[in-house]
Parts: C-alpha cells; structure tokens; sequence
C-alpha cells in the first residue's frame, strides 16, 4: 500500500516509491524507473567515451572528462589504501558507487522529475470498484433482501471514498524520483557494499577472515567477535538510512520550499542540495572504500 | 517505507549492469591508456636521463681533454721558448764568431795595406833622398858649403813631411 501526504496545493510528499507501472505481479515504481534512466546515461556516457578514446598525450573533450573523473577517483583511492594493487581492485566498485550515487541524487534537482505526474496504477483499479459493486448489489437485489441491503451498505461506503477520491481528483503520482529517495535502492547498495567487504576480507585472509567473527581464543576476543557481527548489519543499516535519509529530506524540503515560495527563494536550497548530493556519494563511497581496506588488511597484527 | 525484496533485487541487477559496463567500456580503457601513458613517460625520462650522463660524460671528458691539451700546450711552449734561447744563443754565438773573424780580416787587410804604404813609402822616400842627393851633390859643386848643408836639411823636412 502506499502511503503519501497530498496537499490542498498540490505537494506531494510520500515516504516511499510509488508504483508507475507493472510488469506481471512486479511493480515498477517511479525510482526504479528514474536509476534506470541513470544508468542508462552512465552506459552512454561510456560507450560515448569508448568510441572515441584514443592514446593522445593531449585528450579532448569526453576523453578528457572521464580521464579526469578516472585520475580523480584513482588518486583518491590510491591516498586511501597506499597500494596500487588495492587500489585497481577497489577502484571499479568505489567510482561506479560514487558516479550512479551522485547521478542518483542530482536527477532528483531536474526539473520534471517529481512534477510529471501519472495515473497510479492500484488507484485506477479502485476508482473502478464501485461500479462493480453497484451491479453485483443490483443483481443480488433479486434473490435475497438482507444481503442487499448489507451490500448496499458496503456500497454507499464505497461510493463515499471514491467520492472522497475524485474530490481530490484523479490519483495521481511522479514518474520519476530519485534513485537514492528510496529505501529499496540504498538497502541495494548497503547490501552490495557490505557483501563486497566480506569477498575481500575473504580473498586477502582466506578463511583467517572469519577469525574476526568468531574467535574462541579468549572470552574478550569471542565478545570482540559478536561485536564484529553485529557492527556488519549496523553497517548495512547504517548506509541504507544516511543515504536514503539524506536525499529524501533534501527532496522533501524543496518541495516545501518551492510550494511556500515558488521563486528564487528555492535557489539556495537547490545549491544546498547538489552539494549534499555530492557529499553523500562520496561518503558512501569512501566508507565502501575504508571497509574494504579494512577487510582486506590482514588480522594477524 | 515499503521494503521489497523484487526491488532490491532489481537495484542490484541494475547496478551490476552499470558496473560491468563502466568497467569494460570507461575504466579497463582509460587505466590502460593511464598505463601506456605512464610508461612512455618512464621510458621518456629515462632516456633524458641517459642523454643527461651522456652530456655529462661529454662535459667531463671535454673538461679532461681541454685540461691535457692546456698541459701539453704549456709544454710545448716551455720547450719552444727553451729551444729559441738556445737557437738564440747559437746565433749571437756565431755572429760573434763571424764578427771577430771579419774583425781579424780586416786587421791583417788593414796591416797588409799598411805595410804595402810603408813600403811605398820608403821607396819614395829612397827615390826623394837619391833627388836630394842629387840635388846636394849638384849644390855642393855648384856653391859653398853652409848652403849645401841647409839645402840638404829642407829637402829632407820636406821628405818628412810627406811621409
């Protein structure tokens, strides 16, 4: 079910994605859509690059964009794990985190996403139900009169909610929002994060790895290992809810704002928000970035 | 806050799409490019390395060769200078031998002149006294005596003279 907040001046506020379409039993909801079209624009920006990427001391143009985003994302890296090994390993995990995050957050500031709005599938069918109801009562009307007039009953009820319904008219909700304004996709990326930590603990210690988890070597150490347990789902947590909280709030005050003052007064806070969009990628990418180091690093010392 | 595991799994799909994308059509690309980039560089500065100890090289086997010819030349000079003292030495040597020798020859000219003079001279001086003799002689037949004697005596200061 989805819950939204819908104001008499037409803000729309919901804490979770809505559905646009669907694809059998699958719902596709509007931030599923809108990290779709992100990712879309990444894979065209790289194809883009591909095509055009030649070995030139003096790169141009899109060469030049990506070999700086690249050189950026490397040397940041590379200060962070002090080995250059680590660093090629990390480094397709931590800039892809860090592009489709921050792409993520700033579509959100687009204008047309959270402003185009649809026709909600699940409210479309229930604005159908009444009738429905009406000819079923109409037809039972004839065989018994008790149930009729319980019907009727549950029929009025109906008509008074769709009535409520189209006073506010036709249940409407965004094609798009942003990627990172849904739990789903932040839990995505936390899960991803937090499995990717484990495969490199894994692959630079082996099974010594899970001696971080489970240790019997005294009552400290085995207390150390369940703290270690638990701190993997905070991390989980953690990063889903920053995130998500993060970006969700920034698109909840501009909508506010923009309904409050319309003009010029949101500026700031679009500027606010790109920053934030920024900032966020980067600490999601940089706390990947620790966590893998961290893994990897043997346990021994 | 609906949570649902489609979604989820959908936002991974969709990440590991972008992922496996990004890293065989941008990263594999430009880091080997980085590479490649990185390599010319090493191999660029190594080679200006080379040509800097070469020059160095150069510099110093220029440095050495210049200090050797200035050592060569220094003694080559001192030995040319000794050498024309010597030759100096010789010639004044010979000019004073060949002065001398001329010096010598023009004494035993000059002596041999002179006493080819004196011999001319006597011989006059034999001739004039044999004049005067005469002269005396014709004197003494023609007048007296005393005037003889005082004829003979300016003849003969008169021969004096011209000697």
């Amino acid at each position: 079910m989805v819950k939204k907040i819908m104001a008499a001046n037409g803000l729309h506020i919901s804490i979770s994605a809505e559905p646009v379409a669907h694809i059998g039993d699958i719902a596709i909801t509007n931030s599923m859509l809108t990290s779709l079209v992100v990712s879309a624009l990444l894979i065209t920006f790289a194809v883009a690059v591909r095509s055009q990427l030649k070995q030139t001391n003096k790169p141009t143009g899109l060469q030049n964009l990506a070999e700086w985003i690249i050189e950026s994302m490397h040397s940041f890296i590379y200060s962070i794990t002090g080995d250059l090994k680590k660093t090629r390993l990390f480094f397709p995990f931590i800039t892809t985190f860090f592009l489709w995050i921050i792409f993520n957050n700033w579509i959100g500031l687009l204008p047309g996403v959270g402003s185009i709005y649809v026709i909600e599938p699940e409210k479309a069918v229930v604005e159908v139900e009444p009738v429905a109801l009406e000819s079923i009562v109409q037809a039972q009307e004839l065989e018994e009169e008790e149930v009729v007039h319980e019907d009727v009953a549950q029929a009025e009820h109906e008509e008074t909610a769709a009535a409520e319904e189209e006073s506010h008219g036709p249940a409407k909700v965004p094609l798009f929002r942003a990627g990172t304004a849904d739990l789903n996709t932040t839990l995505a990326l936390a899960l991803i994060s937090v499995f990717f930590t484990q495969v490199f603990g894994i692959k630079h210690n082996s099974l010594g790895y899970f001696k971080k988890f489970i240790n019997f070597s005294s009552p400290i150490m085995f207390f150390v290992g369940i703290l270690e347990i638990i701190s993997e789902f905070a991390k989980v947590i953690s990063f889903t809810f920053r995130l998500f909280g993060n970006i969700f709030a920034g698109e909840v005050l501009l909508a506010v704002i923009l309904a409050l003052v319309p003009v010029i007064a949101p500026m700031p806070f679009y500027g606010l928000e790109l920053f934030v969009g920024f900032i966020q990628a980067l600490v999601f990418a940089m706390l990947s970035l620790v966590f893998f180091n961290m893994a990897s690093e043997s346990h021994e010392h | 806050m609906d949570i649902q595991l489609t979604q989820i799994i959908f936002q991974i799909i969709n990440f590991g799409v972008v992922f496996g994308a990004l890293v065989f059509l941008l990263y594999k690309p430009v880091l080997k490019i980085f590479d490649e980039r990185a390599k010319r560089i090493e191999e660029g500065q190594k080679a200006a390395q080379q040509a800097i100890d070469a020059q160095e090289n150069l510099s110093n086997m220029a440095a050495e060769a210049q200090k050797k010819l200035k050592k060569e030349r220094a003694s080559v000079l001192e030995k040319a200078q000794e050498e024309a003292k010597e030759r100096a030495a010789q010639i004044i040597a010979d000019a004073k031998a060949q002065a001398q020798e001329e010096t010598e020859k023009s004494k035993k000219a000059w002596e041999e002149e002179r006493r080819q003079l004196m011999k001319a001279a006597r011989t006059e001086m034999a001739e004039a006294a044999l004049k005067a003799a005469e002269v005396v002689t014709a004197g003494i037949l023609k007048s007296d005596k005393k005037a003889q004697e005082k004829l003979i005596d300016a003849e003969l200061e008169k021969m004096l003279k011209q000697i």
